[in-house]
């Protein structure tokens, strides 16, 4: 196997920091595994060095059974880059938006520009990608990262160490958690937080690998009398950097608070830690010890009552899980993901948000007695020993590394008796439901050996580049199956019918022309014609599919002997590239967005979503509504909808986009507050499943497939006589955050379902089905 | 109310929530207004859903028009007229003078009806020069996709009948003030068309054929020899009682006008007459008499359906259409672009006497045959202006013409044409095989798909009668000028026919004796002088030779 190469800004035994520590690691216990590993790193020599210094030479050494590689950094304008790096750390964390760049394009630049970078190193990805397995970039914010990981983007796994801070919302850092083939996070708070910053897209790249830490039991155990002055004082510790980005201001602020109203109490506040600032005697009780030697850390940590981690950016915090480890409970910032996500599931802790809740935990130590202290801690041991485990981290980029050669060589060949299977259908035209659902099947069906191509009568440009084959007869051989997506009747239904080979045909629904019939009369009658053209069908093909059991029972009552309904995947995989950027700026002003996707058509009743809105502002004025979905502007629906808007003075609060590109969607998606659906047919609706994605609450109206599709995962409404009280439910799921995450919940469990890979069972069905129509 | 799967939710507790929050609504609250979203997204929103549609300002003197810097709403440009509103739109838009080539065309298109106000405006914003002037029309985007998509296939015509029938009322009121400009401009160009007959008489009177007539005046007196005159007219008087033979007559009326000529000095008289011919204003009356034909073909298919319109307007609105109600105006909408398509032929196609001159070159291959008879009558299939039927008319031939369009049709009845309105291939389609002596269409194939075009030849095939005669003329696409430029001058034209794929077509489908005739090449004076050589030679052929061409066949 070719080597593994780990791309990180400093590397050495000694280094401080999460990420170096990490690195160090990784790659000393995977070559011990028996991996070749090379570190490709900068003559800097630390973080805290001068960023254009080249410190160490130039070359490789051997260390520890690991190939290091050095390459001089490039100079740099420091004072550009401090000026740009002064003005982010002091913008307000409450203005920051994802997907919006929290500073200029022009500032971005020379955060990148004017950051640690190696033009040698970079030319070397360049010269030797293919010499690689693979590429490990830790972590995200540093220059070489992110010129870096583009290069080799193919083979480029990222272990970004993500924090809630100011540098995760540029462009830049987005742009390389799209490029990326991997995302190894530390934690699940980690996870949820890039989710949150970069979308649902990156979900299905992503492994949380975790991070082991280890605690020495060598050692002096003796009360540390030399820092601490006497012996037995009761003091809560914090261990890290001393700084205010890591919200030491605030612990020290509240820990004031608590001796303002606990005179009496002897409880201390510890810190220890690199920094400059130093608090100590800044408050009565608060000791400030510093840089501290490794067995001094052991030693305050076998002694202390507890340990306060207050800062909101932490991937991981080993402190926490050290403390853990010692059998110490923690306090940690609640609004940071990761480690209230460990205190949520250890119960080895608290959690605190505001200086008041912070002072009431220093309240909270100083009234429990060791044991009930002891007990706590202990519940954080268990999970520490259970997750902060190096051996079973290790395991698990093991299984990364194997899967990427095992993924080029096996891959699940059929041998039955077709050779082909092609798709027909009447029109393929660019993001339009059916085509994309032909195009996954396609996919499939060349991963599983088949020859499979998609005739379409009409296509568009896009399909053409989708390599989509415009339809002529004789093109598909008599002895290959066909799969025939039905929808209103067309050219190619005659051959499909005529094909003499195995076949079967997929009915994606057709809306019922009652819906049409005061807007279109015309149309109206062309659906009733495409559905009455089904029960003709029923005797030509031996198996036809529902895409939901709700077309199926349709197939079933058409006369069809032979049926099966199998569901359309959905991964979230397409949304992995980045939002459009104006929008996400436009759509996060503090408005509530209510979103409804779907082309511009009577059956899928916007014009009662415009009414129940109405109603919604009444109770709500802050909100807009997003009306999306393709129409044509002669649409008599679309003007009757265009004058209940003028009408009801709704111009202002309902968008009316029209169809939109995939970025702008992604968007829409990731900055509603809810998606409200009041269509009364849906065949299977994909975008109740893309919101589920998103993490938007669904509301939707309980008609045709939208009950199947939800699951148990729906609320939905079965009467649409009082929109006031249906308005006021969309008003209570968002405004309600309890009743909002019990929904998400039972979303997130229900997308899953429907993942490609859970849908393939039911198609592989269908594939015995036509093997066996070979005769 | 409440439906869910989901074991933590509990309804009941929701239903109360639910409750509470209808309990605390402020009934009838006014809404806020606020800002458009998409206003500073131009990109993403493809209508500014906004404005509506504008009304047109009542026909009479709007306030001189005044540029601002803070934008424009659409009706700003709309009350004003004809070249003042071309002036005002290259001011508004583009922040200048118009140059005398954009302002000619935008004024020929916008007097020709080609382009509406807001599509000119829409071609002056929307182009590069337009875009980087960047100036604010509030409602002027989706007038100008929404007008000019009327010319889409397919699409148009949805496009055409959903604001057909949204914009009922501004339409309505449109009209109205239509009729009351047309009636102006009607007044306006009477009052031109007097005056300047008026000129010519005066100036005639004044100078010139006063002089003429005194001096004619003079000749007669000085010259006329009154006695000889007399004698030959006696003369005359005397062979004709006597009923002298012819010769005499002849010998006579030779003798008249040789002393008439002599006398009356008639080259002079010539000289004056194309003197008072070209002080008249020829030119002018006619384009003017153009003009107003046009506006009156216009105002009678427009009173037509602003008939239809009231009608159905007063049954309804704006509650959605009926179906019968929609099926008639879906009718309508089918005639929609009719004066339009006039207009257009008028501009683009020739003169009638020129067409006429063209068609004769066929009377030789209709005469072969025993066409034009009572029995066996000729078909002109989409007869247009009804030039082929009216010189089948002189030449004593019984022809018949088929168009859809209502103002064409209404036209060649009004020459004593006989034409009926039917689609071709369906008139066809009810006659008896063997019924008809030929059948013919000029600049008409190009217009169909391919299977009508299939369909319009087995049609023709099955209704002549053995040894009838097909004629379809088309434009060739040999000439490469016709091929890549001249062909699309009519947006209705599809694909562009090779006259060999014809010919395989037309035999393929049965007809025998096929022939190819190339007409038409341009004028020898837009040829690039012959030096002789094949380059020379060969590009005339290529650029100026035929352009149209035309499929002969015999039904054996």
């Amino acid at each position: 196997m070719k080597p593994i190469a780990i791309v990180i800004p400093w590397f050495g035994r000694g280094l401080k920091g999460g990420a170096e520590q990490q690195a160090w690691q990784i790659a000393t216990r995977l070559a011990r595994r028996g991996f070749s590993i090379e570190v490709l790193t900068t003559c800097c020599r630390a973080f805290h060095e001068d960023w254009a210094t080249n410190h160490l030479k130039a070359g490789s050494v051997s260390e520890d059974r690991i190939l290091i590689r050095r390459f001089p950094v490039n100079s740099r304008d420091r004072s550009v880059f401090d000026e740009v790096n002064s003005r982010m750390l002091n913008i307000p964390h409450s203005d920051l938006r994802p997907g919006v760049n929290p500073v200029s394009k022009d500032e971005s630049v020379s955060f990148v520009k004017e950051n640690i970078n190696s033009a040698h190193l970079l030319e070397y990805l360049e010269c030797n990608k293919r010499e690689y397995q693979a590429f490990l970039f830790i972590p995200y914010l540093y220059g070489i990262i992110i010129n870096g990981l583009p290069i080799v983007c193919d083979h480029a796994f990222l272990q970004p160490c993500l924090h809630d801070e100011v540098y995760a919302y540029l462009p830049e850092i987005e742009y390389i958690f799209h490029k990326a083939k991997g995302v190894l996070f530390n934690s699940e708070g980690e996870l949820n937080l890039a989710v949150k910053l970069y979308g649902p897209g990156i979900k299905e790249k992503s492994t949380i690998v975790g991070e082991g830490v280890e605690v020495t039991s060598s050692g002096n155990r003796n009360f540390p009398i030399r820092l601490l002055g006497s012996e037995g004082l009761r003091f809560v510790l914090y261990l890290g950097r001393r700084e205010p980005t890591k919200n030491v201001d605030l612990l020290v602020n509240s820990y004031a608070d608590f001796r303002q109203s606990n005179s009496n109490s002897d409880l201390a506040l510890v810190l220890a830690g690199p920094g400059n600032t130093s608090y100590d005697g800044f408050v009565n009780g608060v000791m400030d010890l510093g840089f501290i030697a490794e067995s001094e850390k052991s030693c305050l940590l076998k002694h202390c009552k507890a340990v306060f981690q207050p800062s909101r950016n932490e991937s991981y915090s080993r402190v926490i899980m050290e403390a853990w480890l010692y059998g110490k409970p923690v306090a940690v910032n609640a609004e940071c993901l990761a480690t209230a996500g460990f205190v949520g599931r250890s119960k080895g802790g608290w959690t605190a948000a505001s200086q008041t809740e912070w002072s009431n935990l220093f309240s909270i130590i100083d009234s429990l007695s060791d044991r009930e202290l002891d007990e706590c801690g202990k519940n954080g041991r268990d999970f520490a020993c259970e997750n902060a485990d190096w051996d079973r981290v290790i395991d698990s980029y093991e299984m990364i590394i194997k899967g990427l050669t095992e993924s080029k060589s096996s891959c699940v060949k059929h041998r039955g008796n077709l050779l082909g299977i092609h798709q027909l259908l009447a029109s393929a035209s660019y993001g339009d439901a059916i085509s994309n659902h032909a195009l996954d099947i396609r996919d499939y069906l060349r991963e599983r050996g088949y020859e499979s191509d998609i005739f379409a009568e009409h296509l568009d440009l896009l399909m053409a580049e989708e390599n989509v084959k415009a339809f002529s007869p004789h093109v598909i051989s008599g002895k290959s199956g066909i799969i025939y997506h039905h929808s209103i009747g067309s050219g190619v239904t005659y051959y499909a019918i005529q094909h003499s080979g195995p076949k079967c045909l997929i009915y994606h629904n057709i809306t019922p022309g009652r819906f049409f019939s005061p807007y279109r009369p015309d149309f109206c009658a062309l659906l009733e014609k495409g559905r009455s053209d089904l029960k003709n069908l029923s005797e030509s093909f031996p198996l036809a599919v529902g895409v939901s059991a709700f077309n199926e029972a349709e197939l079933i009552e058409a006369g069809f002997k032979n049926t099966l309904a199998i569901h359309i995947g959905i991964s979230p995989r397409k949304w992995d590239n980045p939002p459009n950027s104006g929008l996400m700026k436009s759509l996060q002003d503090g408005v509530a967005n209510l979103l409804f996707v779907g082309r511009i058509s009577p059956n899928k009743c916007q014009h009662h979503l415009i009414s129940a809105f109405s109603h919604y502002l009444s109770m709500d004025p802050n909100a807009r509504l997003i009306i999306i979905g393709e129409f044509l502007a002669s649409d008599p629906y679309y003007k009757h909808l265009m004058n209940m808007l003028s009408e009801k003075n709704l111009y202002g609060h309902v968008v009316v986009p029209g169809k939109v590109r995939l970025n702008e969607l992604h968007a829409f998606y990731r900055t509603a507050d809810l998606f409200w659906s009041m269509s009364e047919h849906e065949g299977f609706c994909v975008p109740l499943i893309e919101a589920m994605w998103f993490d938007v609450p669904i509301l939707a109206y309980n008609s045709s497939a939208v009950p199947e599709t939800l699951g148990t995962a729906g609320l939905m409404f079965n009467g649409k006589k009082d929109l006031i009280s249906v308005a006021a439910l969309a008003k209570v799921i968002i405004r309600n955050e309890h009743l909002k995450e019990k929904i998400l919940k039972a979303q997130r469990e229900r997308r899953t379902d429907f993942t490609p890979e859970n849908v393939r069972s039911e198609f592989d069905e269908l594939l015995n089905v036509m093997e066996g129509q070979v005769r | 109310m409440i439906e869910t799967g989901n074991p933590e939710i509990n309804v009941d507790e929701l239903m109360e929530k639910i409750r509470e929050e209808v309990r605390r609504r402020k009934e009838g609250s006014e809404v806020p207004s606020r800002k458009v979203f998409f206003a500073d997204h131009a990109t993403t929103s493809p209508f500014n859903t906004g404005d509506n549609l504008p009304t047109i300002a009542a026909v009479g003197n709007p306030e001189p028009f005044r540029t601002k810097e803070e934008g424009y709403h659409i009706n700003d440009f709309l009350k004003y007229h004809d070249r003042q509103f071309i002036v005002n739109a290259y001011r508004g838009t583009l922040k200048r003078e118009p140059d005398a080539a954009g302002h000619e065309y935008f004024l020929r298109k916008l007097r020709a009806g080609k382009m509406t106000k807001a599509e000119i405006l829409g071609r002056l914003r929307y182009a590069p020069e337009g875009r980087a002037a960047k100036v604010n029309i509030r409602g002027l985007f989706l007038n100008f996709v929404v007008q000019s998509s009327f010319g889409i296939p397919v699409l148009g015509y949805f496009f055409r009948l959903g604001t057909g029938i949204l914009n009922l009322p501004t339409v309505i009121r449109n009209m109205q003030i239509l009729e009351g400009s047309a009636y102006i401009l009607g007044q306006h160009q009477q009052h031109e068309l007097t005056t300047a007959l008026e000129r010519i008489n005066q100036k005639a009177d004044r100078d010139e054929v006063g002089r003429i007539r005194t001096d004619l005046k003079a000749a007669w007196e000085r010259k006329a020899d009154h006695d000889e005159v007399a004698r030959i007219r006696t003369d005359l008087k005397a062979a004709w009682e006597r009923k002298a033979d012819h010769d005499e007559v002849r010998n006579l009326r030779a003798d008249l006008v040789a002393a008439l000529e002599r006398k009356a000095e008639r080259d002079e008289v010539k000289a004056l007459r194309n003197d008072i011919q070209s002080k008249a204003d020829n030119d002018q009356i006619r384009e003017i008499l153009r003009q107003t034909r046009d506006h009156k073909l216009n105002i009678i298919d427009q009173k037509r359906r602003l008939k239809l319109l009231l009608e159905e307007a007063r049954k309804r609105l704006p509650q959605p259409l009926s179906s019968d109600q929609m099926t008639k105006m879906v009718k309508e909408n089918d005639h929609l672009l009719d004066a339009a398509y006039v207009s257009f032929e008028d501009q683009f196609r020739g003169t009638r006497e020129d067409i006429k001159e063209c068609l004769k070159v066929y009377l030789p291959y209709i005469s072969e045959t025993a066409a034009g008879k009572e029995d066996s009558p000729i078909i002109d299939v989409g007869c247009g202006r009804g030039e082929w039927l009216e010189v089948l008319k002189q030449a004593r031939k019984v022809a018949r013409g088929l168009d859809i369009n209502d103002i064409l049709v209404e036209e060649c009845r009004g020459l004593g044409l006989e034409v009926i309105k039917e689609e071709a291939i369906e008139y066809l389609k009810g006659l008896p095989p063997a019924s008809v002596g030929a059948v013919t269409g000029f600049h008409i194939i190009e217009h169909l798909p391919f299977v009508l075009l299939v369909e319009l030849l087995d049609e023709t095939l099955r209704v002549l009668k053995p040894g009838g005669i097909s004629i379809f003329e088309t434009p060739n696409p040999e000439n490469i000028l016709v091929a890549s430029f001249k062909y699309y001058f009519d947006p209705t034209h599809r694909n562009p026919l090779p006259p060999e794929m014809i010919r395989f077509l037309v035999e393929s489908r049965g007809f025998c004796q096929v022939e190819i005739l190339r007409l038409h090449p341009d004028e020898p004076t837009s040829r690039v002088k012959d030096d002789g050589s094949e380059l020379v030679q060969r590009f005339n052929d290529y650029f100026y030779g035929p352009q149209d061409y035309a499929v002969l066949g015999y039904k054996a």
